[in-house]
This record gives C-alpha cells, structure tokens and sequence, in this order.
C-alpha cells in the first residue's frame, strides 16, 4: 500500500518549545487516528503536512512535499478544522461553491460538487439557509462538506464529533468510516477521544512530546494481556473454574457470565472446553484479553523511548 | 471488488484541471463583491447615492451649458464651469465611499478574523497574497464602481456636450483624468480601511478604528493646513483626492479653505497612505493566517 505520509525527522520549534521533535513515520490506512495529549504536537504536525509552515526533516503527502509543494498538497487535501471556520451570511451552498472554487475547480463543477456534498453530509434539505442559524451538529456537516467539496485523496478531520450530541456523534461517526469506500478518499482523525478512534480507524498515529510514539494497527497497538483469555459461559462460573482449577489453570470470575483464564499458547482452547464439558457448562465465546485503548495509549505515552516511534 | 461490499457507484472523482493558483485572488474578488450586494444597506444604497450625485452635477452640467455663460471673471468660473463640473462631485464621491468604507472596507479582514474565517482560507490553496490581494481587489472594484464609475461618466457626458469636433478634442483628456482620479480615490479609500481591518480582530473595532482615522486625523490635517502649511492638508484623504481632481482639471474656482493642497503633496499623500494600508494588510494576514489551523 502507498503510504499516505511519510515522515523522517521532523522538527519544528516555536522559540525555546520544540514543538516536533524529530518525528519519524510512515502512516498509511484508509482511516488513521492521530493521538496525543494536549502539546504532543498533532497541531503543528497538521500544520506541516498542509504546508503551511516551514519545518526542518522531510515529509510526504501523498507523494508530494508540503514544504516545497504546499498549495499543491492542499488541492488534494481537504481539512475540517476543529473550530467554526465559515463566514456569515453565507448559506451552506455558497460556501462550499467558494471552498471549491478555491480550491480551483471552475464554477460549473464547483456547483455541482457542492450539491452532491451537501446532499452525502445530510444537509440537502437546509442548504439554501445562512448557516448562521444551523446548529452545532449541521455546522459539522457543513464544514465536512466543505471539506470534501474538491474531491481530496486524502481527508484531516481535527476533532469532527467535537460538541454533538450522542445521536449527532453516531451519524458523524458512520459518515467517516463510510468515506473510503463512498467517496474514495483516505482520513486522518485527529481527536481526543479514545472511543471515536476505536470505532472508526483502522491504523493509529500516537503522538507524545513532538515524537511519533506509536504507529500501526489498531490491534497490533493493544497488546494481548499476558496470555489472558476471556471466556464467555452461559452459567456454571464457579463450577468451571474449579474445572480448570483441576487442570492447573487458575481462572477468575469477571462476571457470572464470564471469566478471565491464563492459558497456554498451545491446547489452551482444547482445555477450556474439555473442562465445560467435565463440568457441564456451555461455552459461548473464547478470546485473546487485549488492552483498553485507554490503557494502550497510556502504555504507549508513558513508555519514554527517546529514539523515537514505537513501530508495531 | 468483494461481492459483499457495497460501493456508491454514482460517485466520480473529479478528473478535470484545476485553476492556476494566481486566478484564486479573483474567486475572493467576486466573493467580496457578491457579499457587499447582498444587502440593500451596505453597498446598493451608498451606489444609488453616487448616481444621484452624478445625475445632479450631470444636471448642471446640461444646465451650464445652455447658459449664455460669458467667457473669463475673476476666478475663471465662467469660462471653465463645464470642464470644472465633473471634480465637483469628487468630494461628495469620496465621502459615500467613506460609508462604503465603515459598511464595507473596514470589516474586511477583521470580519474574517472574528469568525476563524482565516481557517478556512488558509487550509485551502489560498496564499495570503491571494488573501489579501482578493480582498484589496473587491473593496477597490466596488469603491471604483462609487468614485470612479461616476467621474469617468461625467467627463463622457461632457464630451457629448461639445458643439464640434474640436471641442471635442479638447474634451476627451478629461476621460483619461476623471480615471486617474477614480483608481486614487478607490485606491485610497480601499487601502486604508482595509489596512486597518487587518489590525484589530472585530469588525465592530475596525469600523470605529477607521472613523476615528478619517475624522479625527483628517480634521486634525486640514486645520493644521490651514492654520499653518497648506501641504499638510493633503494627509486628509477627501482633500487630497479631491486636490489632484482640481489640479488635473484645472479647476480656478472656489478658493478659500477648502482650497486644493499642493499636487504633489496630494499624490505623496495618497501613495504613502495606499502602500501603508498594503502593507499593514499584508503584514498582518501573513502573520495570523495560520493561527487557527490545527486547531491552535
């Protein structure tokens, strides 16, 4: 897969804060979370990849320089900031025909993009209405639309479920992860909320201290917890732990419906339900226990390795 | 393709050219143009002020000419009054193009900087230079459209009064003037209102910023002209556009305080104020223009 964007050693610093300091990875996916704590330097980051500010090291966006080629990445990049950024008095259409015109589509096409933005950001209905009156989960649409109104490759959502309510945030949510496949472009999910991430990206980017902490598969980043498997049953907890207890496995009650078993690599699903059937229990479901993205994320910010990324 | 997998197959991406990057300032021209139009207030009235401006001093003109006006006088006033008519209307132009400055110009740059507009430019293929060339380019077509437009129109109206062809002849540099005078006039009064849009964040800071600019220092330069150097009357914007109009007219008549300042005075004025509120555009645009980007 081509990446979408490589880095090798970026820095930038504002004065004596060293914002980025020498981030290194090559980020591909279809929707890619971009994480961090507060300064971890996402922003500046995202501000590098548009080309809107000079940094040291080398990156790529989609195969081109944002140093060198800056206008040229944003034609095919779109990007839906985190604050309000539409002007007043505009109604939805006229932004997203001027979003596309300056992204140097002619006026023709520009107006039909716009159209067809609107109407895949469910707001065909509102269009035609100053946005002035729209409230917070149509103002999101609208600047998704308005984002994706030239046709980008490649799509940097900063905070897009920010202030919506729960059934606003499903709707947005659905929207990003149907994107690649509907509209064919690639995202980057900038966010601080763990759930969004787990629910819609595929890879994550960890930032921390201006460095890439981490960058890979969502399920190469949370790490199996010690050979732990996670049992489900639909009764008889007690009875299959002193099951697995004869066969020298020390299981623990999660919940009467689950327990939580140390198992060996090899055979250790032959025993599990070797010992349901011994015990008369039945077996609903077996997995490898892996990390809360929560707890991998703060695994991963907390595991200080100055040379850089954490590669899975 | 997975026979599982569900595609929207209506959707194309967009395989046609795009723009130059140097055409994007024109796509902000006709934005700014399109926004100061859309409320009768802001701009249509101030332009439906204009022309009655120029259909009054028209009307003069048509009158002065069927006059038996004799030749000479004390000041000239009679002899030149046809040719003097058209500079008249330039400070009335200039101050509805003031208007158009407060309900217009000056919440230019500060208006966009109000509402995080900047991030939706610069996330764009939008260079500041695109900004703030945009902005400067649709504030000076509609600011021409009110002291240029009407002048130009005027000096047409004078060459269709001329009896024959050698009036005519005579007449026709007038065209050429009254378009110097209308790009400074609009030059000036785009320049320095946009300039200080670019200052302050809030339109609302903006317009009085500009207001008090214009009347306190244009006032403050034309009593210290005429209490004491007639060439500092030039720093009031009015004065000075309406001073090269006078001397590029040739205009003899009203003399006394409101009397033209020095030509060059005039045009040093006007230029020092054009590249000074350029300058202050450019210089803060370019250096906010990606501070709302990345979400910081």
């Amino acid at each position: 897969m081509t990446a979408l964007i490589e880095l090798e050693d970026v820095r930038r610093s504002f004065g004596t804060v060293r914002a980025l300091r020498g981030a290194t990875a090559t980020i591909t996916g279809r929707i890619v979370g971009l994480l961090g704590p507060n300064g971890a330097g996402k922003s500046t980051l995202i501000k590098c990849l548009l080309g809107l500010i000079a940094f040291e090291g080398k990156a790529t966006v989609l195969g081109m320089s944002p140093a060198r080629e800056g206008s040229a990445v944003r034609d095919r990049v779109g990007y839906m900031p985190e604050n309000d950024a539409y002007l007043p008095g505009m109604s939805a259409v006229e932004l997203c025909v001027y979003a596309a015109e300056l992204s140097g589509l002619p006026r023709t096409e520009a107006m039909q993009r716009a159209h067809a933005a609107l109407y895949y950001a469910g707001l065909e209905e509102k269009r035609y209405q100053p946005i002035d009156g729209y409230s917070t989960g149509q103002k999101q649409r609208v600047k998704l639309a308005a984002a994706l109104v030239h046709d980008p490759e490649l799509l940097f959502l900063d905070e897009p479920t920010n202030g919506l309510d729960p059934r606003s945030r499903e709707e947005m949510l659905q929207l990003i992860v149907e994107m690649p496949e509907r509209r064919g472009c690639s995202i980057v999910l900038s966010t601080h909320l763990l759930p969004d991430v787990d629910r819609v990206c595929d890879d994550v980017v960890i930032m921390h201290e201006g460095l890439v902490r981490f960058s890979g598969g969502i399920e190469a980043l949370r790490r199996s917890v010690g050979g732990v498997y996670r049992i489900e049953i639909k009764d008889g907890a007690e009875r299959l732990v002193a099951a697995l207890a004869t066969a020298g496995v020390q299981a623990t009650i999660v919940s009467p419906i689950a327990l939580a078993a140390p198992l060996p690599d090899q055979g250790g699903a032959r025993l599990v339900f070797t010992a349901a059937r011994d015990a008369g229990v039945q077996v609903r479901g077996l997995e490898l226990e892996k990390e809360s993205m929560e707890a991998a994320f703060l695994r991963v910010i907390g595991d200080r390795n100055p040379t850089g990324a954490v590669v899975a | 393709m997975s026979a599982g997998s569900i595609r929207d197959l209506g959707y194309k991406r967009y395989a046609g050219g795009r723009r130059a990057q140097s055409t994007r300032w024109r796509v902000i021209v006709r934005a700014q143009v399109a926004d100061a139009w859309k409320t009768w207030w802001r701009y249509k009235m101030a332009l439906g002020w204009a022309v009655v401006i120029a259909l009054v001093v028209g009307a003069m003109m048509y009158i002065g000419r069927a006059l038996p006006l004799p030749q000479g006088g004390k000041w000239g006033i009679l002899g030149n009054v046809l040719d003097g008519l058209p500079p008249i209307a330039v400070p009335w132009l200039c101050r509805v193009a003031f208007l158009v400055g407060l309900t217009v110009a000056a919440g230019t740059i500060a208006g966009d900087a109000q509402v995080g507009a900047f991030t939706f430019y610069f996330s764009r293929p939008v260079r500041p230079i695109d900004y703030v060339a945009g902005k400067l380019g649709g504030v000076f077509l509609l600011m021409f459209l009110i002291i240029g437009a009407p002048l130009v129109a005027l000096t047409v109206f004078r060459c269709g009064l001329a009896d024959d062809s050698a009036e005519l002849m005579r007449c026709l540099p007038m065209v050429g003037k009254a378009l110097i005078v209308g790009v400074l006039g609009a030059a000036v009064f785009t320049a320095v209102p946009v300039g200080l849009s670019a200052v302050v964040g809030r339109r609302r800071n903006a317009i009085a910023l500009y207001a008090t600019y214009y009347l306190v220092v244009g006032s403050m330069a034309l009593a210290i002209g005429v209490a004491a150097s007639p060439a500092l009357k030039a720093f009031d914007l009015l004065i000075a556009v309406q001073s090269v109009g006078r001397h590029l007219f040739d205009v003899q008549f009203l003399p006394g305080m409101l009397d033209a300042a020095p030509l060059g005075w005039s045009l040093a004025s006007i230029g020092l104020h054009v590249a000074a509120g350029i300058a202050l555009a450019w210089w803060q645009v370019a250096d906010r223009a990606h501070a709302g980007v990345g979400g910081s």
